[in-house]
Order: structure tokens, then C-alpha cells, then sequence
């Protein structure tokens, strides 16, 4: 049984940029062992030398004309109007640097 | 009159209604009993009545040919909360987007509006098509219209009942992991997971790149056929699409993949399945058994590599330019960020992401060879018939292995069709028809012939 301890779910929850209530950590850490030990099975399998798949259809370098197409444009209104905080036309950030 | 597009096509033809009276009837019915079952998130009342106005007048002006211009004219249709719809609110089910207000549309919504069909709202679903059973939205679970107890499936759960509950005659819903094909089943309805890469996903939010499809849902194999024909093809918008066309066949051989009646899947429903099997060899099509011993890996694969893309995917939403904090993310999203994150973390990354993507290759390969001795599969959907609402909620395992017989087809990309077959202990079954890539004429026909020897007659539950 493979465990993710509190420390490593705190970690993960870092990268992730979630806060997590005590309840979470402890939830996760239970459900997410259970689950990663589940993946042991693969194990079983040999891979060796067998190329990964990232995606199935082929497709290579798709590109267009590197135009403004007009229909695909949002007006600075448009582009504005679902913000929280914003004042001139800017969006407003937490600040992460601090003095 | 309104069961199908077609039918609701020629009552317009005729004058026998107008799409006034359609959208009348739709939004009547779903004004009285939403609340029971918690389809709609939002309601377009406003709109689809002023496009029902236009409508009515080009049908005045010009009834002979308006239909060539508009084929799916009469049509009302519902999206899943996943699809930009502009001007009208976008949830993804998930608190972070409770007030978001789309600035574009997706692909697919211009495509369907140009079409002439009808918006008429945005159905409920899991929070970002995170579940298998309806119950992840942050707006509570939708329930199974043939009894509320139960889930509906998910996590397309809001689109599959609208369906089924006659709210709409199609509803377009996303299948990364079976979230079409499943509640499909759980609602007694047809529900299509296209090739990956033949309907546009621009502008539909996303949850696993590689996974994630465009389908839909419908009561008849012909409305499921002429609203794909209309979805499909090559934008310049999603890099993934592609236009191609599998070359039809008259003597069809079917596999039956023998893993996919193993252990876990109840009798009643491989029994079903064998059922449907015996209609058609009695009807001259031919069955062969095939062997794939690679589906056992399918689900550690799925939770393997669908997270680890979720959580790239998720990872936009900052509440800055758009949206709520990220505190506001629910319980299933976290597991799965965290999941994610945990997979491609470093010293992880070759043990989990990387064997899951080679073991990815195995799966499809597996596939490829069978496809080369028949032309499609014929399997279960879901291993059970529907459960109880709250049964699994408490233990993601267990709710995660009831994906195991839709996720192999998104693993590779191909196309699946949930057909609905039969009643049992009041709640529906059903199977599935799987095809290469790009085979969905073939899958039709099958599906076609099916309701032709059966004498199909959509069948809605009382609620």
C-alpha cells in the first residue's frame, strides 16, 4: 500500500495552488493512497520499448495564416467584463512581491 | 408531434404547429418539472422565443426551401454547461464559474444556431465533467428521471435526462471518459462519443485534452445521424480535427470482446447484450469473439493521465480575469489536481504518467489488430444499471472502476454509440457499438438496422 502522508499532500496542494482545510488533508491522503495503489497493476505490464501515446489523431504542425481574423477578436469591453478588480482597462493581481 | 426532429419538421411543414407552439411545448414542460429533477441551469427563454418569431416568418415567406438553408429548423437543443454560449451564463457546474458570461460562442453552438435549431438552455453536469454520476455539481445532483433515487449518469447528467424527460429533442453533452455513453445508458436514450478530433472543441472548457470529445444525445438513431452530420467537421479553431470518412460495408462482422463480460459487470446486463447479439445474427449479422486482455489497464491508464491533463487545465482558473478563487473549487476537482500534480511530479513522472501513456499505445494497438478481423464491437456500457444516489459519492475508487467499459474508446480515440434496448426493475438497459476511427456511418447503420428489427418506439418515463 503506498501512503501520501500529510507533508505530501500539502506539498502537491502547493503546486497546485489550493488551500486545504485539515478535513481535505486527511480525506485526500486517504482516498488518494487507495487510488495510487490501485495504479501498482500497471507494473504487471512490459513496456519496454514501447513508444507513449500523447494524443491519437496523427496530425502533425496543423497552422493557419498568421491573420487577425476580425470575427475572432473580443473588444477590450468584452474582454473586461467577467474581471472582479479592474481599473483602467487593467486587471487587478494580488501582489506576490513583497518589500 | 415533438418526439423527434423529424416528426416536429414535418408537423411544421404541414402548418400543423409553428415553432412557436414547439418552443411553447418544451419550455412549458420544463417550467412544471425542472425542479423535480434539476436539469437546466439556465433557462434562453427570451431568445428562443425571438428566433422562433424569425423562424415562423421565413417558414411564411418561403416553406419549400427553408428547410435546405435551416435543416435543423424545429430543433431545440440544450448544451451542457461546458459550452461557451455567449451572452449566456457558463457554469461547468463549478462555483469558481457561477456568474461567468461568455464573450464568444463554441464552434459547435454557431454551427447548431446557424443550422436552425434552438437553444433553449444549459443543462446541469458534474462540476468540469468530473463524475459518473451527476452528483459533483456544485449546483446539486440531477436524478434519474425513470426514478428519482437513482443517478442519471455523468457526468453529461443534466443533457442525458433532458432527453429523456422530453425537455428537448437533443442535447449536446462532452465524453472524456464515458460522461455521453453512460448516462446515456442510465437514461435509456442514444448517446454518441464521436471519433476524437471530428466535432470542434473551441470554445467547450476543458478537461483532458488528449480525452475529451463533442457529442450528443438523442431518442432516435436519426436525430443522433443528422446532428452529427451538422456538428462535425474541420474549423480553424481546434487543431485536432480532421475530415475523414471509413468506407461503408453491407456484411458487418461484430467482435465481442470477451474481457468485457468478465468479472464486475452484473448478469442482467451482459445478458441484455447477448439478447440484442441473438437479434441481430437472426438477422444475418455475424459475431466473432475478440480478445483484448489490455482493458484491465484501461482504468489506471484513464486516472492516470486524465488527471494529470486536468490539472494543466484547471490550472487557468485564477479568479483574476475571470471567475472566482480557486478556493472555490469543489471536492472532486481538488482530488483530481492534486492527482495530477502528484502523477507528473518529479521522481513519479516515469513510474505513473510515462508507463500510463506507453501502456496507452498497448491498449490501441490491441484495438488496431482487432479492427483488423471485424468491423466493430458490440459490448456493456456500464457494468451495473444505475445506482443509488449517495451510494458511491464517499468512495472515488469505486466510482472511478465504473468508467472501466467506456474509457478504453477514449484511451484511443475511437467512436462509441450507447444504444438504449429494454426495461428492468423499472430503470433502462442497453449496449454499445464501438468502431474504428472515423466509422460512425458504420456504427449508424448497425444502429439503424437495430431499431428496424426491433420496432423501436422511444418509450419516455412517467416522473
Amino acid at each position: 500500500m503506498i501512503h501520501l502522508t500529510k507533508s505530501d499532500i500539502l506539498h502537491l496542494a502547493k503546486l497546485s495552488g489550493l488551500t486545504l482545510t485539515e478535513k481535505e488533508v486527511k480525506e485526500l491522503s486517504y482516498d488518494l493512497s487507495s487510488v495510487i495503489t490501485f495504479f501498482e497493476e500497471l507494473k504487471e505490464t512490459n513496456t519496454k520499448n514501447i513508444l507513449p501515446t500523447s494524443q491519437t489523431t496523427g496530425l502533425e504542425n496543423i497552422t493557419r495564416a498568421d491573420k487577425i481574423d476580425t470575427n475572432q477578436t473580443l473588444s477590450l469591453e468584452d474582454v473586461m467584463y467577467n474581471a472582479n478588480d479592474n481599473k483602467n482597462n487593467l486587471f487587478k493581481v494580488p501582489i506576490i512581491l513583497k518589500k | 408531434m415533438f418526439t423527434s426532429v423529424r416528426t416536429t419538421q414535418n408537423a411544421l411543414r404541414n402548418k400543423k404547429i409553428s415553432v412557436r407552439d414547439v418552443v411553447s411545448h418544451f419550455l412549458t414542460k420544463i417550467n412544471e418539472k425542472n425542479k423535480d429533477l434539476n436539469v437546466f441551469l439556465t433557462l434562453n427563454e427570451d431568445e428562443s422565443y425571438e428566433l422562433a418569431k424569425k423562424y415562423d416568418g421565413l417558414l411564411k415567406e418561403n416553406p419549400d426551401q427553408i428547410f435546405e438553408k435551416y435543416p435543423l429548423l424545429g430543433c431545440i437543443v440544450s448544451f451542457k454547461d461546458l459550452f461557451l454560449t455567449k451572452g449566456l451564463r457558463t457554469t461547468a457546474g463549478s462555483k469558481v464559474l457561477d456568474s461567468f458570461i461568455p464573450p464568444y460562442s463554441a464552434k459547435v453552438v454557431d454551427k447548431i444556431k446557424k443550422a436552425g435549431a434552438i437553444i433553449i438552455g444549459k443543462t446541469n453536469c458534474d462540476a468540469w465533467a468530473h463524475g459518473a454520476s451527476g452528483e459533483n455539481s456544485d449546483f446539486g445532483p440531477t436524478l434519474n428521471p425513470w426514478n428519482k433515487a437513482y443517478v442519471p449518469g455523468g457526468s453529461s447528467s443534466g443533457s442525458a435526462v433532458s432527453v429523456a424527460a422530453g425537455f428537448n429533442h437533443v442535447s449536446f453533452g462532452t465524453d472524456t471518459g464515458g460522461s455521453i455513453r453512460q448516462p446515456a445508458n442510465f437514461c435509456g436514450i442514444y448517446g454518441l462519443k464521436p471519433t476524437y478530433g471530428s466535432v470542434s472543441r473551441y470554445g467547450v472548457i476543458a478537461m483532458a485534452s488528449s480525452l475529451d470529445t463533442v457529442g450528443h444525445f438523442g431518442n432516435n438513431i436519426s436525430d443522433i445521424e443528422n446532428v452529427f452530420k451538422i456538428s462535425s467537421g474541420v474549423d480553424l479553431c481546434d487543431a485536432t480535427l480532421k475530415d475523414e470518412d471509413k468506407k461503408q460495408k453491407d456484411n458487418i462482422t461484430v467482435g465481442i470482446p470477451k474481457q468485457y463480460f468478465e468479472k464486475g459487470v452484473d448478469q442482467v446486463v451482459s445478458d441484455k447484450v447477448h439478447e440484442a447479439i441473438k437479434i441481430f445474427e437472426k438477422n444475418n449479422y455475424k459475431f466473432k469473439e475478440v480478445n483484448l486482455p489490455n482493458t484491465k489497464h484501461a482504468i489506471s491508464v484513464y486516472y492516470i493521465i486524465q488527471p494529470a491533463e486536468v490539472c494543466s487545465n484547471l490550472g487557468r482558473y485564477d479568479g483574476i480575469r475571470f471567475g472566482n478563487p480557486r478556493n472555490s473549487f469543489g471536492a472532486e476537482a481538488k482530488r483530481r489536481i492534486i492527482l495530477g500534480n502528484f502523477v507528473l511530479s518529479s521522481g513519479y513522472y516515469d513510474a505513473y504518467y510515462k508507463k500510463a501513456t506507453q501502456v496507452r499505445t498497448l491498449i490501441i494497438n490491441e484495438l488496431d489488430k482487432a479492427f483488423d478481423e471485424v468491423d466493430l464491437l458490440i459490448a456493456p456500457v456500464s457494468p451495473s444499471q444505475p445506482f443509488k444516489l449517495g451510494e458511491k459519492v464517499n468512495d472515488p475508487l469505486k466510482m472511478y472502476l465504473s468508467d472501466v467499459l467506456t474509457v478504453p474508446a477514449n484511451i484511443a480515440g475511437i467512436p462509441g454509440l450507447s444504444v438504449p434496448f429494454g426495461i428492468h426493475n423499472g430503470l433502462s438497459l442497453g449496449f454499445q457499438l464501438m468502431g474504428p476511427r472515423f466509422s460512425e456511418k458504420l456504427i449508424f447503420k448497425m444502429a439503424r438496422d437495430f431499431e428496424s428489427f426491433t420496432n423501436y418506439k422511444f418509450e419516455p418515463p412517467k416522473f
